[in-house]
């Protein structure tokens, strides 16, 4: 039978990395001083596995790098050896190098091995070093193979032989573990045929019956083996039992000679040094292998070849995203549905033969079945929702290498892990969390010497911290470092003109220049946080996600970037709102106020472009019937409103003819059903059946300038 | 044919296994690690156990122990799945009353022939 | 033939069964007469069970009495002539 082992492949290659992943947090939090041995177990067996999946599945590059890697770690395990930070630097690296290895492997690639034959030699130079000299280190590579030809030289001399009389006294208790002496015989039987094996029970131990105790054996055998079969084959039958039975090989030979041969053959097998290494052996020359070698080689080829081709059906598997969910999860969704179900057999029922009389009855299940439905909405929601630990894992390593690439003393504390969040948007923040975090690492914390003189402690803290907010997630990304330098980027800005000479800003407004394109303050553009990605990036990347960016900062402090998110993509809190006969939605979170529109103060600057005073700034007035060539402009309102909207930091007021109610809304794509319309983000179906366009708030304001510039109009299609 | 609990906390490991053996014509049950294996050797009689031996929760030594406590498993074959290069596992299984072993990796045919020196 | 008493091997002769036969082998010895054996259904058997034969059979030879095999089921005889036992417990035909 021939077993296409290509199929455990993708799920091998997830473990692994969950593995991996394993081995890297549990690696970050080791201390050389105080190593947690329940610690090093966790990674030993992540690894041990890895090395045990990928032997097993032919990928021999993997198993072999793993085994340098395993075996220290198992000295550090067993305690024949402490660990050393340099000993979980180069475990971290071949982490990483394995994550490579095994993703080259996966898309069906060679692996580049160049990286793991260094780290190969930097374990072997470790092991070779070993406290006690001479031990364990060594043996693989040398000993191992110096026995292999001891073994073959063996091999050669047995096969000579014309048979082997076998003593076979079994320990008392054989029995009770559930080995058993006729199936070896039989297996031995098959090995060499039945003609060529005779069977010689030997019963003068078997006791009087009032003193036997059944479940022992007192039963020995004298087994005769007329065969040229390597005396390495018949130890193989009885390798599970050879330690606790007494098992005697004698050559059925004349020839004095070989029988030497024989002799040292037993002479290191026996010795306790060689037993690891003859189990060894035992495996290259495993029984059945011998036996139908046609079939293995045919097993071995077929792995062979596909080799190529699962790898290239894994990397496509690997498109569709999935999710994992908790029972639990699935568990209280199956639990609504099935009030679901109630509920609307109740209500079936009462549709029957309905009469006003039951007026009341048909209220109550109406809103059990709008409860049902929120709860059941909400329980959706919650299988898209993993904790955001997810996004944090990787902070502990990218942290832990650019402060050593820095020199810089940092403590990263995580605070809320559990908090949950929406798998997309989850995915979509890692990359701008990444960004600040060196970003702060970079340029938020001082040198430890800066941070000495300042009078702080010489160790840095970045502190990420998850919450729940409203309906929103916020992420703050923390840190003890020196402020934003205000006058600095000030100037800055001024030198790059985005801001007038003229104009004085408050610090707030100072603050959130770093936000705005093209603006970079570190006067050297280094490594870390200089990949040409600026905070501008980071802040369109986030509010993608219907998001938004803001940083507070105290001079000689610190920094504190704050990222609020929406806990979904696919669901919105709304403000209708009507424009003629038309009604659009704001997102809630995006809505700063709304006011009655007092004609009196609005001011007119630029061509069309009015402008209001609200308390003590002006902001610019669009109208929405105007945008969306809903009303020509001179056409006047009745009591119009004005809703004040903020996105990317710029406050907009947007003119509406009502206010309607506030409702969550599900968003459904224009790109993926019509196409991208400029100043729209979506749309959505409204109780009624109607359409409702969803306002893209930040779009409106990015467009004023060009409607007053008379480019294209928002609104139109792209 | 026979009814065999494969116990692995690798899930691939576990799939191999179980493929192999089902493909064999055996009944398998998965089991995570020794603690669920325990859990399922406490509601049916096994024919064989097949158990790796590095598992969180409860090793594969440690199962190979609690399983000759009961009374049903005093004498059912119990493999370890075990590497090389963990010499002194195969001792410390057999001291706590494994049968065998198969050294890993091994191929589904390596893992067939040897079940057959227990089982039938 | 009053003093032939009969044993029943069952289904399985093997060695989480041979406590039990072991009891019923030792009640019947008592009797001091010949031992048929019922194992015509023996589906499986193994070392242990053989053995606890074996030993039956050669203290019931002792006082002179003998073991006698009413049925014999292939399984028996198979895993007889693995362990070299066919002669040693009378089952050669």
């Amino acid at each position: 039978m021939s077993i296409d082992l290509s199929q455990f492949h993708q799920i091998f290659f997830e473990e692994s990395f969950e593995g991996l992943d394993v081995m890297e947090s549990q690696l970050l939090e080791l201390q050389p001083q105080e190593v947690d041995a329940e610690s090093v177990n966790t990674i030993f067996r992540a690894a041990h596995s890895i090395k045990g999946g990928a032997g097993t599945f032919g990928f021999m590059q993997v198993s072999e790098f793993t085994h340098v890697l395993e075996t220290l770690l198992d000295e550090i395990r067993s305690g024949t050896r402490t660990m050393q930070r340099n000993y979980i630097d180069l475990f971290l690296q071949s982490v990483d190098c394995l994550r490579a290895m095994l993703g080259s492997i996966q898309a069906g690639s060679e692996p580049d091995m160049e990286r793991a034959a260094a780290l190969k030699t930097s374990f072997q130079d470790i092991l070779k070093q070993s406290s006690s000299p001479g031990q364990e280190g060594d043996v693989p590579a040398e000993t191992v193979a110096a026995n292999a030809e001891d073994t073959a030289g063996n091999g050669d001399g047995d096969d000579a032989e014309t048979g082997w009389r076998i003593i076979f006294r079994p320990s008392e208790d054989i029995l009770q573990t559930g080995n058993e002496p006729f199936r070896m015989f039989r297996e031995l039987q098959e090995l060499v045929g039945t003609e060529h094996l005779t069977v010689i029970p030997v019963t003068e131990n078997l006791p009087e019956f009032t003193s036997l105790h059944p479940e022992n054996c007192y039963l020995s055998w004298i087994l005769e083996v007329r065969s040229d079969i390597s005396r390495d084959d018949i130890a193989s039958v009885f390798e599970w039992v050879e330690d606790d039975c007494d098992i005697d090989y004698q050559p059925l030979s004349s020839a004095a000679v070989k029988e030497h041969t024989s002799d040292t053959g037993e002479a290191q097998t026996d010795t306790e040094q060689n037993s690891v290494v003859d189990d060894m052996a035992v495996v290259n020359a495993e029984p059945p292998a011998a036996l139908v070698p046609e079939k293995v080689s045919e097993a071995l080829s077929a792995a062979g070849t596909q080799k190529a081709k699962p790898a290239a059906r894994a990397a496509k598997a690997n498109e569709p995203s999935s999710i994992r969910v908790s029972i639990d999860k699935v568990d209280s969704l199956i639990n609504m549905v099935g009030e679901l179900v109630i509920t609307q057999s109740m209500l079936g029922e009462l549709g029957q033969d309905f009469d006003m009389s039951r007026l009341a009855r048909l209220q109550e299940g109406l809103s059990q079945l709008e409860q049902n439905t929120r709860e059941l909405q909400e329980s959706v929601m919650k299988i898209r929702m993993m904790p955001i630990s997810f996004a944090f894992s990787r902070f502990p390593r990218l942290v832990r290498d650019l402060g050593g690439q820095l020199s810089k003393q940092v403590n990263l504390v995580m605070l809320g892990e559990n908090t949950e969040l929406d798998k997309t948007v989850m995915e979509k923040i890692g990359d701008p969390l990444v960004h600040l975090v060196r970003n702060s690492l970079d340029h938020g914390l001082e040198t430890t010497e800066q941070r000495l003189t300042a009078g702080k402690s010489g160790e840095g803290t970045i502190t990420l911290n998850a919450y729940h907010q409203g309906g929103n997630i916020v992420i703050e990304v923390k840190d003890d470092g020196a402020g934003l330098n205000e006058e600095r980027i000030l100037n800055k800005a001024r030198q790059k003109g985005l801001v007038p000479e003229a104009q004085e800003l408050s610090s707030e407004e100072i603050h959130q220049l770093i936000f705005l394109p093209g603006f970079s303050t570190a006067d050297v553009v280094s490594d870390i946080s200089g990949r040409g990605v600026g905070m501008d990036v980071v802040r369109r990347n986030i509010a993608e996600l219907n998001g938004s960016i803001e940083v507070k900062s105290t001079r000689g402090k610190g920094s504190t970037f704050i990222i609020r998110l929406p806990l979904t993509l696919a669901i919105l809190d709304g403000q209708l709102v009507k424009v003629k006969d038309e009604t659009y939605i704001f997102p809630l979170v995006s809505i700063v106020e709304s006011i009655q529109l007092q004609k009196r103060s609005l001011n007119h600057v630029t061509g069309s472009q009015y402008v209001m005073k609200l308390r003590d700034e002006y902001i610019p007035i669009v109208r929405l019937d105007e945008l969306f060539n809903l009303r020509s402009s001179d056409e006047e309102f009745e009591s119009p409103m004005l809703v004040v909207v903020e996105g990317d930091n710029e406050k907009v007021g947007i003119v509406v003819d009502d206010l309607l109610g506030q409702q969550q809304v599900v968003i459904k794509s224009l790109e993926q059903n019509y196409q991208r319309v400029t100043g729209i983000s979506g749309a959505t179906i409204l109780g009624d059946g109607t359409v409702a366009l969803i306002i893209d708030v930040s779009d409106v304001g990015k467009n004023l300038d060009k409607s007053v510039k008379g480019q294209p109009r928002p609104g139109q299609a792209a | 044919m026979a009814s065999i609990l494969a116990v692995d906390d690798s899930a691939s490991m576990r799939q191999m296994v179980s493929f192999t053996l089902r493909g064999a014509g055996h009944d398998v049950q998965e089991a995570n690690d020794g603690v669920q294996a325990l859990e399922f050797a406490n509601k049916k009689k096994y024919d064989l156990v097949l158990s790796d031996v590095n598992m969180p929760n409860m090793n594969g030594i440690e199962l190979v122990k609690e399983l000759r406590q009961l009374a049903d498993y005093k004498f059912v074959p119990v493999l370890m799945l075990t590497t090389e290069s963990a010499g002194d596992v195969k001792a410390q299984g057999k001291q706590a009353g494994a049968t065998g072993w198969i050294v890993k990796p091994f191929n589904p045919e390596q893992l067939l022939s040897t079940i057959k020196r227990v089982l039938g | 033939m009053t003093d032939n008493v009969m044993i029943d091997c069952g289904e399985r002769l093997s060695i989480e069964q041979v406590e039990t036969l072991y009891a019923n082998a030792e009640q019947a010895l008592a009797t001091a007469g010949d031992i048929s054996l019922v194992a015509g259904q023996v589906q499986y058997c193994d070392t242990a069970g053989l053995q606890l034969l074996l030993a039956l059979q050669k203290t019931l030879e002792k006082t002179g009495h003998n073991l006698h095999w009413q049925s014999v089921s292939e399984s028996v005889r198979e895993i007889s002539a693995y362990l070299g036992l066919t002669n040693e417990l009378n089952l050669s035909e």
